[in-house]
């Protein structure tokens, strides 16, 4: 189960552009991918280079690889020509803004961006900017080297391929799609509950994922193929849609060897009831079947013997973690399941909402059963990180959401703490519950 | 092995991390005959043999508990003796996402400090990954390598280097094929050249350096750009652990309720000093109320309230502890490629 390396044929990737957008695709041999004013290629012309990989289109359409998507975009030199550009300013004293210093107007732009070929197109359009530009020459390096940045951006026909980790899934997902999908995660997040969960290669793990299968996956990208994961789902059938796009699609529930198990609420929590009442046929009976209900029969075992497997792993009461990303409450659901997991097991439950996730804090505080309950919550700052201009991004995308942790222990009833010392002795010492501070009241009335 | 690996009951030899409040959580190895003894009494080994993780213990004379718990590196983090600042789990559980770090990986680890996220890699690699580490200080080395061995840390080799100026070679290893680099050095600027023959040549190569100055910041950023790695990115990150609260509901309407409480209370005074009367000695007939008889809240009347306590309102809140990491480190994320050749 390990990732290919190489840019290979039928893979789902995320193409980069140099805009920052993202597409996902997949690599079908004959394919053709357009990419609008960045230009097309052919899937053929990149099989086989390494994932990450950065190309230009040249000239007649001629991939090269270069070295980064980024890679010489700031770059003065390669157009310091006297007449284009006439030196740069010490400062910016002298940049009057005086409206239309633009002399291209925006139909010219659009005519040559629809110009058929490679990165010579780019250079064209970004050249003759630069000269029909009014008062270049008034900006400051610094400031030409960002308005190059920008107009490489927009104009330049490069693209990147890069494999479709969970990063790569979460980054598309979150920026082209409808962050509420994967319920607002982010890459920190992710990597939280994955470190919070213990989860590693051999486990046997409990996951409710609402994220259509982005938890899944980025477990399964630890695991690789060793242990298993019981996904525990609310509707008849689960959704998982985003594994299918993944080197992991054949290991969902289609056999009672494939990692991924599914259960659903329902199975979940009444299990007894909900073991299928099925009397397989001996094997003469079987014989005596016509061929069609023989398929028909063989799928029904199948099945039978999928869902059986799948309940009795649950009353084996020994999954070794809970990673739960669901929007359904966790407050009447986690006391039921608690149930279900081993001794010392870790519980990660995600929420975007911190709010979602007080009540059932409270009722670990309370309770005793799960030691160290913690709301977490990281964030990432990041940075421009170029030598001599490094400072904070102006604007990032908003936080992930939040996870309350906890590990499952097996409290004996009636034992009083270490160093709370006897009831009546806790009264009067400060020696209170943490979280049961005390609030001086309003003075009496009258 | 206790961080590869998982377990459900404990036995003669296994390490245990014993909780004894949040604060403290200490290692053990279950002998028998042995005793873990705190301030509050002292538990016998023998009472944990055969337990399931996760349960509690009492003293002989039940004068306190202890919870066994399977050892994680998150916990281990917590628990474990500082020999240097550490990497904490906000930080390594986002440089292993972030850097993909999964089962199979080959990672290179520099310096290895207290060994905190050597857990962490150890256990995400696991068996079927490589995890070299170095360390220069040869005490730190030493113990970090005892403990290792102790906790089977099998995938993992240390190595007492100073990889600042004898690099990352590994007699008898022609190539160590790291696909993920972690630089925790005072200088990693002086490393990363080292790295050149180390590195996976068939795959793209991730690093993270973890510095806590800017200074050395703007040197790497450079060394990283002048060494061919591309996608150089600055972060940092912020953990934040809240603590959860109940508020009470105190509402408007039932200030004025009380006001007029009172002020009916005065008026009722009033007429009976008129009468003659003493108002507090002979109109004590409310002293048996309870607060819900009022018909409003009265916000405690006097009473030291706990938080939660039945017969209020309550708001669920959170808060930030009350001190907050707010710089642990800067991570200086790069990647590099390898030739762009076709492989078909």
């Amino acid at each position: 189960m390990e990732p290919h390396h190489n840019i290979t044929v039928d893979d789902f990737a995320i193409l980069r552009l140099p805009s920052g957008a993202r597409k996902m695709i997949q690599l079908r041999f004959d394919g053709i991918i357009n990419m609008g004013k960045f230009g097309t290629f052919t899937v053929e012309d990149v099989l086989g280079y390494p994932y990450g990989q950065a190309f230009e289109i040249g000239n007649e359409n001629k991939l090269n690889p270069i070295e980064s998507l980024e890679f010489g975009i700031t770059d003065l030199a390669e157009l310091d020509t006297e007449d284009l550009i006439n030196g740069s300013s010490k400062d910016n004293r002298l940049l009057i803004d005086q409206g239309n210093v633009q002399k291209v107007t925006v139909e010219e732009v659009e005519e040559m961006k629809n110009k058929i070929g490679g990165n010579e197109v780019a250079r064209e359009i970004i050249q003759t900017m630069i000269k029909n530009h009014g008062s270049f020459d008034k900006k400051t390096a610094f400031s030409q080297e960002k308005y190059l940045d920008r107009k490489h951006k927009k104009f330049l026909r490069r693209f990147q391929i890069n494999y479709l980790t969970s990063n790569e899934m979460l980054d598309y997902l979150y920026y082209e799609k409808e962050p509420f999908r994967i319920m607002n995660l982010s890459i920190e997040m992710l990597g939280s509950i994955m470190s919070q969960g213990n989860v590693m290669p051999g486990g046997n793990y409990l996951v409710v994922d609402e994220t259509g299968g982005l938890i899944v996956y980025a477990m399964l990208e630890r695991m690789g193929n060793k242990g298993s994961i019981t996904l525990l789902h609310e509707n008849d059938q689960p959704s998982i849609h985003l594994l299918n796009k993944t080197r992991f699609s054949k290991e969902i529930g289609t056999s009672i060897n494939s990692m991924v198990q599914c259960i659903n609420v329902l199975q979940f929590l009444e299990p007894e009831n909900e073991k299928p009442d099925f009397k397989p046929l001996t094997n003469e009976e079987y014989l005596k079947l016509p061929e069609p209900m023989k398929t028909q029969y063989d799928r029904k075992i199948k099945r039978f013997e999928i869902t059986n497997n799948v309940i009795d792993r649950v009353l084996k009461n020994d999954f070794e973690s809970l990673i739960y990303v669901s929007t359904l409450n966790p407050t009447t659901f986690i006391p039921r399941i608690i149930p279900r997991l081993r001794g010392s097991s870790p519980l990660v439950i995600y929420n975007q909402f911190k709010e979602v996730l007080v009540e059932l804090n409270h009722i670990f505080l309370r309770e005793k059963g799960i030691l160290l309950p913690n709301i977490h919550h990281s964030v990432v700052r990041r940075y421009q990180t170029i030598p001599g201009r490094i400072h904070p991004l102006m604007t990032s995308r908003s936080d992930g959401g939040y996870i309350l942790t906890g590990i499952k222990v097996f409290p004996i009833e009636n034992v009083v703490a270490v160093g709370r010392g006897s009831k009546k002795r806790k009264t009067n010492s400060k020696n209170v519950e943490e979280n049961e501070s005390v609030i001086e009241s309003t003075p009496e009335v009258v | 092995m206790p961080f590869l690996d998982r377990k459900k009951f404990i036995e003669e030899g296994d390490l245990v991390l014993v909780y004894v409040s949040r604060t403290i959580i200490k290692p053990i190895y279950v002998k028998s005959g042995e005793h873990f003894n705190t301030r509050f009494g002292s538990f016998p080994h023998d009472s944990m043999i055969g337990l399931e993780f996760g349960s509690q213990i009492t003293t002989p004379k039940d004068r306190g508990f202890v919870y066994l718990l399977q050892p994680t590196p998150e916990l281990w983090t917590m628990s474990l003796p500082h020999r240097t600042q550490i990497v904490y789990s906000t930080d390594s559980s986002y440089i292993l996402q972030r850097l993909d770090v999964k089962i199979g990986s080959k990672v290179i680890e520099a310096g290895t400090g207290s060994g905190s996220f050597t857990h962490a890699f150890a256990r995400t690699v696991n068996n079927e990954g490589n995890l070299f580490t170095f360390e220069f200080h040869e005490t730190r080395y030493e113990k970090a390598k005892e403990e290792f061995l102790k906790h089977g840390l099998n995938n993992t080799i240390i190595t007492h280097r100073d990889v600042c100026l004898n690099g990352f070679q590994i007699e008898g290893i022609n190539s160590l094929d790291a696909d993920t680099i972690f630089l925790d050095l005072p200088s990693p600027w002086e490393a990363i050249p080292h790295l050149k023959n180390q590195i996976a040549i068939n795959r793209k190569v991730g690093i993270c350096c973890f510095s806590p100055c800017f200074e050395q910041v703007v040197k790497t950023v450079e060394c990283l750009q002048n060494d061919g790695w591309i996608d150089i990115e600055l972060t940092e990150t912020q953990g934040r652990l809240f603590e959860s609260h109940k508020t009470m509901k105190r509402d408007v309407d039932d200030a004025i309720k009380r006001l007029k409480y009172v002020k009916e209370k005065q008026r009722e005074g009033l007429e009976l000093i008129k009468a003659g009367k003493h108002p507090r000695k002979d109109n004590n007939n409310d002293s048996g109320l309870k607060e819900k008889d009022y018909g409003f809240n009265p916000f405690g009347r006097g009473k030291r309230i706990i938080e939660g306590e039945e017969g209020f309102d309550w708001f669920n809140v959170t808060r930030l502890e009350s001190e907050v990491k707010t710089h642990t480190s800067y991570l200086v994320f790069a990647s590099k490629m390898p030739e762009p050749k076709r492989i078909i």
